[in-house]
């Protein structure tokens, strides 16, 4: 068998489709079968508020208080280091934020998207100077300050997006 | 219809820490998103549309029941595909009914000097219906090296068997299917 013939064989075979669907949908057996541990959120806006809330006034507590008053437990945020806590915080806000965004129409999304992009480069445009001059209270000041417009520009846009009409409510 | 899935990896992240905190719809979205390749691993190495649809969703509730588990250290779907191989290798274990299908290179071989008759036409045996009909261990190294594109390391690793042992049994596939393809 000379090694040209399995070498085709190798070709062919790596043109295989890689996904074949089942003949039949597993979520149902699957969701059975984890549905006792999972936590399925109804979507109701009050339970959302509630969470917002909650979120909203943790916030509000942590940020400044944990930023940089609490040297323990830091932790890395886009490479750099802030309290554990305020990175829980962020990172609730931002999965929230994820979420809500994709019910936006897609022009809207497009806009939201850039905002919070431009935000984010100042964020990173703030941590290079802060890089430099690490012990300048100016930077260190406007940093927490751009961290929290990020924060409630998530949130707002997080709110908002539940004005937004679904599908099921036309 | 189901769940519009946005396949970016910022997405899945987002997907993989909602399920981690009891969200099942972003665990269903990430199902959505992988459950083809994955079930498309569980058939060719279970040769069994039954058994592979049962590994596969067994996949999926022990992927649920971990994903605190999941590092980041490698993709979401290589994590996934670990767990459904696991699954594959220890059902064999526990159960008999791959025996159904040929178990040994010697039982195959003899099939081909006793059969050899190329029921299509042309092109001789469709490669995926080869596969299927070769020996496990042949065709676990095949479908994750040929089909897949894993190295032999990564082969080996996902098998727990030696790296010779992934490539002798590369050699050993290729050599089968060529002999029945060829028929």
């Amino acid at each position: 068998m000379s090694e040209e013939r399995y070498d085709e064989l190798m070709r062919v075979a790596a043109e295989l489709p890689r996904e074949i669907e089942p003949s039949r949908d597993l979520w149902p057996g699957i969701e059975a079968r984890i549905g006792q541990k999972a936590v399925t959120e109804p979507r109701s806006s009050g339970s959302w508020v509630r969470q917002f809330a909650a979120a909203a006034s943790l916030v509000a507590i942590s940020v400044l208080a944990t930023l940089w008053v609490v040297k323990e437990n830091q932790v890395p945020l886009n490479g750099w280091p802030v309290s554990s806590d305020f990175r829980i915080v962020h990172a609730s806000v931002n999965q929230t934020f994820q979420e809500q965004i994709q019910v936006l129409p897609p022009e809207s999304r497009i806009v939201v998207v850039k905002n919070l992009a431009d935000i984010r480069a100042s964020l990173e445009e703030i941590r290079r100077a802060l890089r430099e001059d690490p012990g300048n209270p100016m930077l260190q000041q406007l940093l927490v300050t751009v961290y929290q417009q990020e924060l409630n520009y998530m949130s707002d846009i997080s709110q908002m997006s539940q004005l937004v009409p679904g599908r099921n409510d036309i | 219809m189901k769940a519009v899935v946005d396949p970016e990896r910022g997405n899945e992240e987002a997907l993989i820490q909602a399920a981690r905190k009891g969200d099942a719809r972003a665990f269903e979205s990430l199902y959505r998103m992988h459950v083809g390749r994955i079930h498309a691993l569980c058939l060719r190495m279970t040769a069994d549309r039954q058994w592979a649809e049962d590994c596969t969703q067994e996949a999926f509730v022990r992927a649920w029941e971990k994903l605190d588990l999941f590092e980041g250290r490698s993709a979401f779907s290589t994590w996934l595909h670990r767990i459904a191989i696991n699954e594959v290798l220890s059902r064999r274990r526990r159960e008999k009914r791959h025996q159904t299908h040929l178990s040994s290179a010697d039982v195959y071989e003899d099939m081909l000097r006793k059969t050899g008759v190329d029921q299509s036409t042309g092109l001789g045996m469709d490669l995926e219906d080869a596969v299927s009909l070769l020996p496990e261990g042949a065709r676990d190294v095949f479908v994750l090296c040929a089909v897949n594109g894993c190295s032999h390391e990564e082969t080996a690793g996902l098998l727990g068997i030696a790296v010779g042992t992934s490539k002798a049994q590369l050699h050993r596939a290729k050599k089968l299917l060529r002999q029945r393809l060829e028929t």
